[in-house]
């Protein structure tokens, strides 16, 4: 189960994207504005939002893609592999167990529980276990 | 008149040395033209976000995959977002260039060393060749086809090579091409342009090693500055092991 509460920039952004589809006529932007910032895809959460605060569940054992920046999550449940690809982020897991890759710049991470290989692939990020 | 005769003797000489210290060179170039070299791309697929450009790591990839979907998204109000299948897309490639194969985020990670594909083990999709010297080539796979790119300098030279061929497995076959600049060692005011061009075949281990046979190469040398002129030959076939690693 996902459960989020996107920004009211993010909401604002897509109905103004929404909108320009309509007055265009252009199908292919509509389907774009209807995609969303967070789903789970082949078991696999996927969040691109800016500048959100949110909790999301990794249930018991969900992969995690974080492609958003300027976020505070909180993450429940057991993730496995989490895969950070954004900037900025402030980042609390209660248990990550796989793999906790890092590939954007400035984060801060915290995982509570769990014994991941951490690859820090970027520079700036804060990552640290308690 | 004999002075004239003993000058020309001495610019015939020197003409000499400089031609002897090039075939030198040359002979020792033979090593070079080992060397894998990859063009200027990304390894991320690119989808239907256009990429600015190559950047140097997997990582870099990801993020400029990131953000350039987030600038397409860009609204009026100025807030910006990533849709998640953008994100899953972005990482797709992220997962595919660092571990050689298609991947989830949900996918336990590969090691460092070749991937295993069902029952046969392939190379990753970006890695670096390192001949030592300097000369760490960049190399990327698409589909069955390899690219190498290395640009090096030395002391006295500066080197360009690509290397483009086919992989199979844990082998990649095809043809390298160096470029090579420089002087000869004892005589500054000659100026030497080099090109090799020959077969090379690299075959992998999981240890981080990489044999290769390396020629015959084709040189074709042109000299210039105080030594105008110009000279080809063929080199003899070379062995030699490198170091390897998948690109992070």
């Amino acid at each position: 189960m996902v459960t989020h509460s996107v920004g009211p920039r993010v909401l604002a952004g897509a109905l103004i994207l929404v909108a320009a589809a309509g007055v265009a006529g252009c199908g292919s932007k509509k389907q774009e504005a209807d995609k969303p910032a967070v789903a789970e895809i082949n078991g696999t959460i996927n969040d691109g939002a800016f500048e959100t605060t949110e909790t999301l569940d990794c249930a018991d054992g969900k992969g995690l893609n974080i492609g958003g920046s300027k976020n505070t999550l909180t993450i429940t449940g057991r993730c496995g592999s989490v895969i950070v690809g954004g900037d900025d982020n402030k980042i609390t897991f209660d248990k990550v167990d796989t793999e906790l890759i890092v590939a954007g710049l400035n984060n801060t991470i915290t995982y509570r529980e769990g014994d991941p290989q951490v690859q820090d692939l970027g520079t700036g990020n804060s990552i640290n276990k308690g | 008149m004999a002075g004239g005769r003993v000058e020309d003797g001495r610019r015939i000489v020197s003409w000499m040395r400089a031609r002897l210290a090039m075939v030198t060179v040359a002979a020792v170039g033979i090593y070079i033209p080992t060397l894998g070299i990859p063009f200027p791309g990304s390894c991320m697929q690119p989808g239907p976000i256009a990429s600015a450009g190559p950047s140097p790591t997997c990582s870099g990839d990801l993020r400029e995959c990131l953000r350039q979907s987030a600038d397409i998204r860009q609204t009026t109000f100025g807030g910006r977002y990533v849709t998640a299948e953008d994100v899953a897309r972005c990482v797709e490639a992220f997962n595919a260039c660092i571990h050689g194969t298609p991947g989830s985020g949900a996918t336990p990670p590969a090691s460092t060393g070749p991937t295993k594909e069902t029952e046969a083990a392939s190379l990753p999709r970006r890695f670096d060749l390192d001949h030592g010297g300097g000369a760490v080539s960049d190399c990327r796979v698409e589909g069955g086809s390899v690219t190498c790119t290395a640009n090096w300098n030395t002391a006295d030279d500066s080197f360009s090579a690509t290397f483009t061929g086919t992989a199979s497995g844990l082998s990649m076959n095809g043809t390298t091409t160096t470029h090579r600049v420089g002087h000869a060692p004892d005589n500054p005011g000659c100026v030497i342009e080099e090109t090799y061009v020959g077969p090379v075949t690299y075959t992998f281990s999981a240890g981080g090693t990489v044999d290769f046979t390396a020629g015959p190469n084709q040189r074709q040398s042109t000299f210039s500055g105080s030594c105008p002129g110009s000279n080809s030959g063929t080199t003899v076939v070379m062995k030699g092991t490198a170091a390897w690693s998948p690109t992070r």
